[in-house]
């Protein structure tokens, strides 16, 4: 299905539930490499990390909302904030369905709001669907920044 | 200075809206306004009454004036009749005289002026003395009147007789000489009578000479009746003078004294009527000053009693108008739902005040809406908050399951069925950690839904049994729990209040005794209004940030630590439903604090 090989980044603090999606990641596009993160604290950490060092962005984010100590909410601002960091789309990924968890990610910039699906199928096809229609967004600009874009 | 009037303003309205009640003020009001129309009513009455005195004072002396000048002309007429009677002498003239002197004396007036009394006297004593005049002069003249008309007539007759009986009986040689002597007689009668009718002085001297002459003549006779004629002559010469002496008297008293008495009765009637123009005068000036003083008293006490007037009313009115203003003000924002609105101060159980208790009602009314409105909207935040976690905790594990068995299935298709029966295992577990979520909620709702019945607590013999309860499982964790004596008793539930530090307890062996021998530590203190147990352990710590999260329902800081999240918040559940609080704070050294607080009040 893909062939690009990809850098994502997966916020989960469910064991259970980063298995289930690195599953179905390795499944539909094995070339993508997952790094994921267990808390708050550890994605905070890793948005001040890129501040100062030359590591490879992800391609994607997939952020949980509920999470130990930070919550995705302000994950989500903190990311957003972050001029690095800002223009890497981000979809929460979240078992929440509630109308203000939706609306405050989406007004903190949040490029897509997915709810954890509970019929046994569609989780992986959740899955195929969101890194299918990201892989459609194959600009330079996002990756290599404005300079670069006409090269 | 502004200010200062605008305290004034505010402050005597409400200091009488404070004191006196609406009727009685507005009664007030009516009272006060009457008494001050009453006040201007007399003070009116005053001046014009005064007014009538000095104007009955004026009409008074100038009917005196009018009275001295009839006085002058009575004088006059007095004169006159005085006048006519003595040379003429009418009796009606001298009677007319009596009258006239009567009427005067009667009609003297001015015995109010205070100056007057001696003037008066004087006048009554100069028109007395004139009175007395006359009727001497009166007398006199009828003295006269009886010498010429009897005594002289009687002496003369008889001379005249004497001569002409010598006559007859002398020689005609002597006859001339007797002639002589008669005519020389009625020379001296002549004389006489010219005299009384001239009243000129060489009348009588032409009469004395005659006389000598006739006695002259006389000596030349020897008659045997000679010395009869001659004292017939005597007797006339001496009636003569008497008369002429009458009158000459009288002339003296008509001339001298009546005329110098009427002068004086003049002069004084002069003097008192001048007297009674210049206080007539002064009357006169005092009235006008009277009067424009009164006036002028008079006007503007009534603008100062119609000023008074209207400040009072003024100040009646804002008296009834401030507290209805503010009233009106309280109520607009009573009707807009305030709690806040400010009941204004009102004493009194007048009508105003029945409005302002009516207001504090409202008010009161209002505060309880708003209370039992936040309580409701504080159960209902609680709830939608509780619905929110709820559902996102619970969908996790279905989410879990599903996704797996969909793995299941999929390497189950593939022939994979080693690594298929492997994921099972996920899947038992993900359903395992559902029914523990379910207890634990259940547990939470049972919290507070479930009647606490509460007693008095020895906290330390509850937590001395609690000790000893947990003291095998404290031993395998290698875990050491110190707790201080003199704890309070604190009137609770006790099964739930075991259940608290059951929670901490469980915590600190999860989180503080990662590298066993940790510690949890249990002490108080108490301050004026609460019991505080503070339990301490050595444990990392609890970040400021997640402080007060911690409490939140399925909320964990670790999740590596097994654990639902449910702790804390039940804690502080049970915390509150005891009227107290949880909360947690840094530690002295590193390790987190617990810090409880339970109101003294309940200790009893």
């Amino acid at each position: 299905m893909c062939q690009k090989e990809h850098n994502l980044l997966l916020i989960e603090d469910s064991d259970d539930h980063a298995e289930l999606t690195e599953f179905y990641i390795r499944d539909c596009c094995p070339a993508i490499e997952v790094n994921r993160l267990r808390d708050g604290e550890e994605a905070m950490t890793y948005i001040e990390q890129t501040k100062n060092t030359e590591l490879s962005l992800p391609w994607l984010v997939l952020l949980d909302l509920k999470l130990p100590k930070y919550d995705g909410h302000e994950i989500l601002i903190r990311f957003k904030n972050s001029p690095h960091l800002a223009k890497i789309p981000v979809v929460i990924f979240s078992t929440s369905n509630s109308g203000k968890d939706i609306e405050q990610a989406l007004i903190n910039h949040a490029n897509s709001y997915i709810v954890k699906p509970m019929e046994p199928d569609r989780y992986g096809e959740v899955i195929s669907e969101i890194l299918s229609y990201w892989q459609l967004n194959e600009h330079h600009f996002f990756f290599y920044g404005p300079h670069q874009s006409d090269a | 200075m502004n200010s200062y009037w605008l305290k004034i303003e505010e402050l005597l309205p409400n200091l009488l809206a404070h004191t006196l009640g609406l009727k009685k003020r507005i009664i007030l009001g009516y009272i006060f306004t009457g008494t001050v129309a009453f006040v201007i009513a007399l003070l009116a009455w005053g001046t014009f009454n005064r007014f009538s005195n000095d104007l009955h004072q004026i009409v008074f002396f100038s009917r005196h004036a009018r009275e001295n000048i009839t006085f002058a002309a009575y004088m006059a007429e007095m004169q006159r009749e005085a006048l006519i009677y003595i040379h003429e002498g009418h009796n009606s003239a001298g009677e007319q005289v009596g009258v006239v002197y009567k009427e005067m004396i009667g009609s003297i007036g001015g015995k109010e002026l205070p100056n007057a009394e001696l003037i008066l006297v004087q006048a009554r004593t100069h028109l007395t003395a004139y009175y007395k005049a006359f009727q001497e002069v009166q007398r006199q003249r009828n003295i006269r009147e009886r010498l010429v008309k009897i005594e002289l007539r009687v002496y003369a007759v008889r001379a005249q007789q004497l001569i002409e009986e010598l006559t007859r009986q002398e020689k005609i040689e002597n006859r001339l000489e007797c002639a002589r002597m008669l005519n020389s007689f009625l020379q001296i009668e002549k004389n006489a009578y010219r005299y009384f009718d001239s009243l000129d002085g060489k009348f009588i001297q032409a009469a004395s000479l005659r006389l000598q002459e006739t006695r002259f003549i006389l000596k030349k006779f020897t008659w045997s009746r000679t010395e009869e004629l001659g004292s017939v002559l005597n007797q006339y010469e001496s009636a003569f003078l008497e008369a002429v002496q009458r009158t000459r008297g009288y002339l003296y008293l008509v001339n001298v004294v009546m005329a110098a008495e009427a002068y004086e009765t003049m002069y004084q009637a002069q003097k008192l009527s001048n007297l009674m123009i210049s206080e007539s005068e002064q009357i006169q000036g005092k009235v006008t000053a009277h009067i424009s003083s009164r006036l002028w008293l008079l006007l503007l006490s009534s603008a100062l009693l119609l000023l008074c007037i209207i400040l009072f009313s003024y100040v009646i009115t804002r008296s009834i108008t401030i507290p209805l203003k503010q009233l009106t003000k309280t109520f607009k924002s009573l009707a807009a739902g305030s709690s806040e609105a400010e009941i204004p101060v009102y004493p009194l159980a007048d009508e105003l005040g029945a409005l302002t208790r009516a207001a504090a009602s409202f008010k009161a009314k209002n505060i309880e809406l708003e209370t039992s409105k936040k309580a409701l909207e504080k159960s209902n935040d609680e709830l939608e908050q509780f619905v929110y976690t709820v559902s996102h905790d619970l969908k996790s594990p279905i989410v879990t399951s599903m996704g797996f068995i969909a793995i299941i299935r999929k390497l189950a298709d593939q022939g994979k069925t080693e690594q298929a029966f492997g994921m099972l295992d996920k899947v038992a577990k993900a359903n395992e950690r559902m029914s523990q979520l379910i207890s634990d909620l259940l547990e939470l709702s049972r919290v507070g839904r479930i009647d606490m019945d509460t007693t008095q607590l020895d906290l330390d013999l509850l937590l001395a049994d609690f000790s000893s309860n947990q003291a095998e499982r404290l031993a395998q964790e290698q875990f050491s729990l110190t707790i201080e004596s003199k704890l309070p008793t604190i009137l609770a539930n006790e099964s739930r209040i075991l259940q608290v530090f059951e929670n901490i307890l469980s915590n600190a062996l999860k989180y503080a005794n990662q590298e066993k021998n940790g510690c949890l530590r249990i002490n108080t203190y108490s301050d004026e209004q609460w019991h505080h147990l503070l339990c301490t352990d050595k444990g990392p710590g609890i970040p400021e940030e997640f402080r007060e999260k911690i409490f939140g329902l399925f909320y964990r800081l670790d999740v590596n630590i097994e654990g639902t999240g449910i702790g804390l918040a039940v804690a502080k559940k049970i915390m509150r439903l005891h009227g107290g609080d949880i909360w947690a704070e840094s530690g002295p050294e590193a390790g987190a604090v617990f810090h409880l607080i339970f109101p003294k009040a309940t200790t009893g």
